[in-house]
């Protein structure tokens, strides 16, 4: 089963901290409170774009043939998902 | 049923231009035997000419115009990093339906100034009414089609999409219109 990282509080659906790391190697644990960074927060669709967009170095065009889709649907996505990272870090 | 509507999140730039531009071509070769002149952004009327000319001039330049006002309007009212290319590639493929008001504007006799006058003399025939509604549609058809054009190429959303768009299509609506009338009709 693949496990999926929560983002949200399921009881006041707010954003979740980082509060344990721990070493699978020697089993150290790191326990403190981290903010997750903006991309984390971003829906998992979007990682993934945001991932490919990376892969493809920056290639609007290339993205677009691997995605099936049109040069401006895949920038269209893109000006969505900068927005949602502005949110986020606002 | 949405790709005829929108085919836009998948053609679009240079693809859209050149399939754009056969059925631009099919479009004008059978206007031309028709006499379906495309003269303005969503005008089309029966009207005979000895030469293709006029049809490629008012398909053009109604065209052109629509890119002309979308692509304004895009630069005023968005952030977007916009392509010209994607605004004409989008705008001709959007016209492909008139490749079927062409055809049937077969069924659509002229009818001059002088029969106007009289509008009782003219004999209006089934087919008359069948190609006209049919064009009326396709006209409809087109004009869903630029929308989405926009709303892809500019990154447009919402009521300012639609507020927007009404003003770049009158405007260009007028400017095809003043255009066509002082080249062709002086």
């Amino acid at each position: 089963m693949e496990k999926r990282l929560p983002i949200y509080c399921p009881s006041c659906n707010s954003f979740l901290d980082v509060e344990a790391m721990s070493c699978h190697h020697c089993h150290t644990k790191v326990v403190g409170d981290y903010k997750l960074p903006p991309i984390m927060l971003l829906p998992e669709e979007d990682q993934k774009f945001m991932l490919d967009f990376v892969k493809a170095s920056g290639s609007i065009k290339l993205m677009a043939e691997q995605m099936s889709l049109s040069y401006p649907t895949v920038r269209n996505i893109l000006d969505s998902v900068i927005e949602k990272i502005k949110n986020l870090e606002n | 049923m949405v790709f005829i509507f929108n085919p836009f999140t998948k053609i679009a730039g240079g693809k859209a231009l050149w399939i754009g531009g056969l059925f631009a071509i099919l479009t004008l070769a059978i206007s031309y035997f028709s006499h379906s002149a495309f003269d303005g952004v969503i005008d089309f009327h029966v009207a005979p000419f000895t030469s293709i000319w006029p049809y490629v001039s008012f398909y053009i330049i109604s065209w052109l115009c629509l890119v002309l006002f979308l692509g304004l309007t895009g630069l005023l009212f968005t952030k977007t990093r916009f392509r010209w290319i994607d605004i004409l590639g989008t705008t001709l493929l959007s016209r492909a339906p008139l490749l079927l008001v062409a055809l049937a504007a077969f069924a659509i006799p002229y009818i001059d100034k002088e029969q106007l006058s009289d509008i009782t003399q003219i004999h209006f025939t089934a087919g008359f009414f069948i190609a006209s509604f049919f064009s009326l549609i396709c006209i409809i058809w087109t004009v869903a089609l630029y929308y989405n054009s926009y709303r892809v190429c500019i990154n447009i959303y919402g009521s300012k999409a639609v507020w927007t768009f009404i003003l770049a299509l009158i405007l260009a609506e007028i400017t095809s219109l003043v255009f066509i009338h002082s080249i062709h009709f002086k």
